[in-house]
């Protein structure tokens, strides 16, 4: 092709370059890698937090997700639930003194005077009366907590007693981390749709000043709290949604957070190693567990189900997983969590030697069966270990088919036709209230359809164990021999394998040096909550 | 025919294709094994709190009976709730859409200047070190995947330079301090209709990272085609003419070939403006940016299928329409197409 004159492709290369310098020069030097505040709002004031955490619903009777982050800070339950440790086992919150009646059957609760909620309806029996009762009767989200529960009766405008049908905890239920919450009356003419546009209205320390979903959140101080301020509390709190852990390190690293609500096992180290950060590590109540379908064969050998708890290379799990945050559990109830067995149940440890003989006992000498497990592929946990299993159950003749499914497919798979579900569940774990009563209760009990016992094994014995030892829990006074029928219980779980119980695994959050957690700041009965009235600069 | 009998046509096709859309991603969701009844109320419901659920959203109902309903309401302009933010689904995408937009239109605009710049200059240059060179920066554009493109431009621009935010869309500080008033729904333009010019910069430094991430694919494309278009126009008899008789060199090339050789390139950016609505989901997720991408994979990966349905139909009315401007415009610059 012939030469053209040379002067349009230098017109083009120059024009390009001017207009790329020109636009950068703008730009970058509106920054220069540091944010320009001038002129904002004193930084001070402002606690950024980067969140996974969407929000389901803004309904505080509807609520049971992951906008517990938010609920617990916007409203107030009736008691709440401290950490394990704590010289007593719960705090006064919108109610200052409770009583349980000898026989269980009824709790009476003196509340908090002078508190008003977000709107101005000041808070009293009536307002506990209605909360209440609107939450069972929508019976969503963690309403059932409430089933027992068959009166709230207004005593005094500061009283209120609850008449139960059978005798349970209820300080337990009254300091859950959903279906807690106390709202006001004035809601009682609003819609689902106004909530679910962005409203709330409680008694907490914080309110909502704006919402965009997916997004952004802010929140503010709410002026008329009964608690006390400090100066070194935040004014405003900016929750920005990140859904992906390496962004949130990213931006931590840069300054442009100042803390990381998620944080990947595997980057704990290198954060660490940063100057300007802090690496938050501490107990929480999610445990891993790996179901066996014993609706199939060979599962439904309770030798074949010991033999495989006893080729789960469970410290493996938690290295390579966990990156060693973690630690074997010791039945379905994490360490510290009550009824935990505290040690007294003994727990399956990695023995091959072991799992060959069982499964020789149970007619398979050589393994020579495959199992499908499914987990969700949203867990990058899960993601890691599941071919640490599948590899371990090679070593004794058991081939693994791994299937990766989104949490919701995973979940209708197991709730299908009895042939088409998995023969392995891995679920990950948490309780909805400070009671391991709901791990046992909805993963091993019967269910007319599946939900949560995901080993399908139903024990007629268990059940009257964990009736008895729930009702005994009820007052202090039963709480020992409640103690024992609840570690029969286990043992009898442990012993029959519906599950492997894999760890127990430890919060990690990440945040800036620049703002100190207090000791409740995080509280693991209340999952995934950072109390934003416990952080200071 | 008629330009009006031919857009007439045309979007009479478009409803076709919408309809066959919106079938098949009905019948997609629901062959895909999930529960939205369980999406519904949320992690940890109870067995009778689906069971409530699936008979308040009709999903009790025979599916041809739910597909019905569905498609009489997406008529009436109703796209249903989304099962996890509980909004109209419509609502959801008019919030997040504009956000995304102006990612897109920021990154074609871009990759249309540099491609159609660079395409006429290896053009020009062909065989040179310049076209060489420029095109390995074409083929990187196109094969790199957006993913690790993202990766390495936070490393670069963030980690190493520190010039550019790494994600998000706003400066929390500055946002707080200056909050944009929303008229179009895009940041950067509704903080320069209004002069906030600490939100401009501030939203502006933003976009970049994310903006070339997005930019890079349509950029290669636009470039190679660019090249192979303008390389057969410049064989044409009649600049051969256009040359013998002095036009200069720049009118040659920008005004007369350039004009002959944008017909496959107007359709390129077309096609690329569609992929560029998808290719956002990765680029929106690594970079934190909340808009349809980003609402797109969040309700995939919780099987929210009204949202799901509602991006697909989006997305496949912005492909059509895309389409059906890039022909108009095509008849527009070229009169010998015929509209038919």
């Amino acid at each position: 092709m012939e030469r053209w004159s040379s002067r349009p492709g230098r017109v083009a290369i120059t024009a390009v370059l001017v207009v790329t310098v020109a636009l950068l020069a703008v730009v970058l030097t509106a920054g220069c890698g540091s944010s320009n505040t001038s002129g904002t709002a004193p930084k001070a004031d402002i606690l950024r937090l980067a969140y996974t955490s969407t929000v389901t619903t803004w309904d505080p009777s509807a609520s049971y997700s992951t906008e517990v982050v938010y609920m617990a800070n916007l409203y107030e339950p009736l008691l709440y639930a401290n950490p394990p440790g704590s010289t007593e086992p719960f705090s006064p919150a919108l109610a200052t003194s409770w009583e349980v009646a000898k026989d269980g059957l009824s709790w009476t609760f003196h509340l908090r005077q002078g508190v008003t909620f977000h709107d101005g309806t000041p808070f009293n029996a009536d307002a506990v009366k209605y909360s209440i009762d609107r939450t069972k009767k929508l019976n969503l989200g963690a309403a059932y907590l409430w089933a027992p529960v068959k009166e709230v009766q207004v005593v005094d405008p500061y009283t209120v007693k609850m008449l139960l049908t059978y005798p349970v905890a209820l300080d337990r239920i009254a300091a859950a981390s959903s279906g807690s919450w106390m709202f006001s009356p004035a809601t009682a003419v609003k819609s689902s749709k106004w909530w679910d546009a962005g409203h709330e209205d409680g008694t907490g320390p914080w309110t909502l000043q704006s919402y965009k979903p997916n997004q952004e959140l802010v929140f503010v101080r709410n002026p008329k709290w009964w608690g006390t301020w400090s100066d070194n509390q935040y004014q405003k709190i900016v929750v920005e949604i990140v859904a992906e852990a390496g962004t949130q390190q990213q931006e931590l690293e840069a300054s442009q957070i100042d803390y990381a609500g998620l944080v990947a096992r595997d980057q704990v180290d290198a954060l660490a190693a940063n100057p300007n950060i802090d690496v938050v590590k501490g107990q929480s109540w999610n445990s891993y567990l790996m179901f066996f379908n014993t609706q199939h064969k060979p599962l439904d050998n309770v030798k074949v189900r010991q033999a495989l708890s006893y080729a789960v290379p469970y410290q493996d799990i938690i290295t390579v997983a966990a990156n060693g945050l973690g630690t074997q559990s010791k039945g379905p109830v994490p360490v510290g969590l009550w009824p935990n067995t505290q040690g007294t149940v003994t727990q399956y440890t990695t023995d091959l030697t072991k799992a060959k003989q069982l499964l020789s006992d149970a007619g398979y000498p050589n393994g020579g069966f495959t199992l499908n497990l499914t987990y969700a592929a949203e867990n990058t946990l899960e993601n890691s270990f599941a071919p640490v299993i599948k590899e371990s159950f090679a070593k004794i003749g058991v081939k693994v088919n791994i299937q990766k499914l989104l949490w919701n497919q995973q979940w209708a798979k197991a709730k299908g036709p009895i042939a088409q579900r998995q023969d392995l569940f891995v679920l990950l774990w948490w309780p909805s209230l400070p009671d391991g009563y709901d791990n046992l209760n909805s993963m091993f009990r019967p269910e007319t359809s599946p939900a949560w016992n995901l080993a399908y094994w139903y024990n007629t014995d268990f059940d009257k164990l964990l009736t008895e030892a729930y009702g005994l829990s009820a007052v202090p006074s039963g709480l020992e021999q409640s103690q024992q029928k609840y570690n029969e219980a286990q043992a009898m779980l442990v012993d029959q394998a519906p599950a492997a119980y894999l760890f127990d695994a430890q919060f990690v959050v990440a945040k800036l040096k620049t703002i100190a957690l207090g000791t409740e700041a995080i509280n693991p009965n209340y999952p995934q909550v950072l109390f934003w009235t416990k952080v200071t600069r | 025919m008629t330009i009006w009998a031919y857009v007439v046509r045309r979007i009479a096709l478009a409803v076709l294709v919408l309809f066959g859309v919106a079938t098949i991603t009905f019948l997609m969701v629901r062959i895909v094994p999930s529960d939205p009844a369980a999406v519904y109320v949320g992690s940890n419901a109870r067995p009778e709190q689906i069971a409530q659920a699936r008979r308040d959203l009709g999903l009790d109902k025979p599916l041809y009976v739910q597909y019905g309903i569905y498609m009489k309401n997406l008529v009436k302009g109703d796209w249903g709730d989304s099962l996890r933010t509980k909004r109209p689904v419509l609502n959801d995408i008019m919030h997040f859409l504009p956000t995304s937009l102006e990612l897109i239109i920021t990154a074609l605009v871009v990759a249309t200047i540099v491609g159609v710049i660079f395409g006429v200059t290896t053009a020009h240059r062909k065989g040179t070190w310049i076209d060489l060179v420029m095109r390995v920066f074409s083929t990187g554009g196109v094969s790199i995947p957006a993913f690790w493109l993202a990766l390495m431009l936070q490393i670069a621009f963030f980690r190493v330079l520190h010039l550019l935010p790494v994600a998000g869309q706003s400066d929390i500080f500055v946002a707080q301090a200056h909050p944009i008033t929303a008229i179009t729904g895009m940041p950067v333009v509704d903080a320069l209709i209004t002069g906030n010019w600490p939100a401009f910069t501030d939203s502006a430094r933003h976009l970049v990272l994310p903006m070339l991430c997005l930019a890079a694919y349509p950029m290669g494309v636009i470039m190679r085609m660019t090249r192979s278009s303008m390389l057969e126009a410049m064989g044409n008899d009649y600049i051969r003419m256009a040359r013998a008789l002095g036009v200069p060199p720049r009118t040659l090339l920008y005004k007369d070939a350039l004009k002959n050789a944008f017909g496959p390139v107007l359709t390129v950016i077309g096609l690329t403006f569609a992929y560029s609505l998808t290719g956002t989901f990765f680029v929106e997720l690594i970079f934190a940016w909340p808009g349809l991408g980003y609402y797109a994979t969040t309700s995939i990966l919780s099987m929210d299928y009204p949202a799901i349905m509602g991006v697909t139909i989006m997305v496949a009315a912005a492909y059509v329409l895309v389409n059906l401007a890039v022909d108009l415009a095509q008849a527009f610059l070229d009169p010998r197409i015929a509209l038919s």
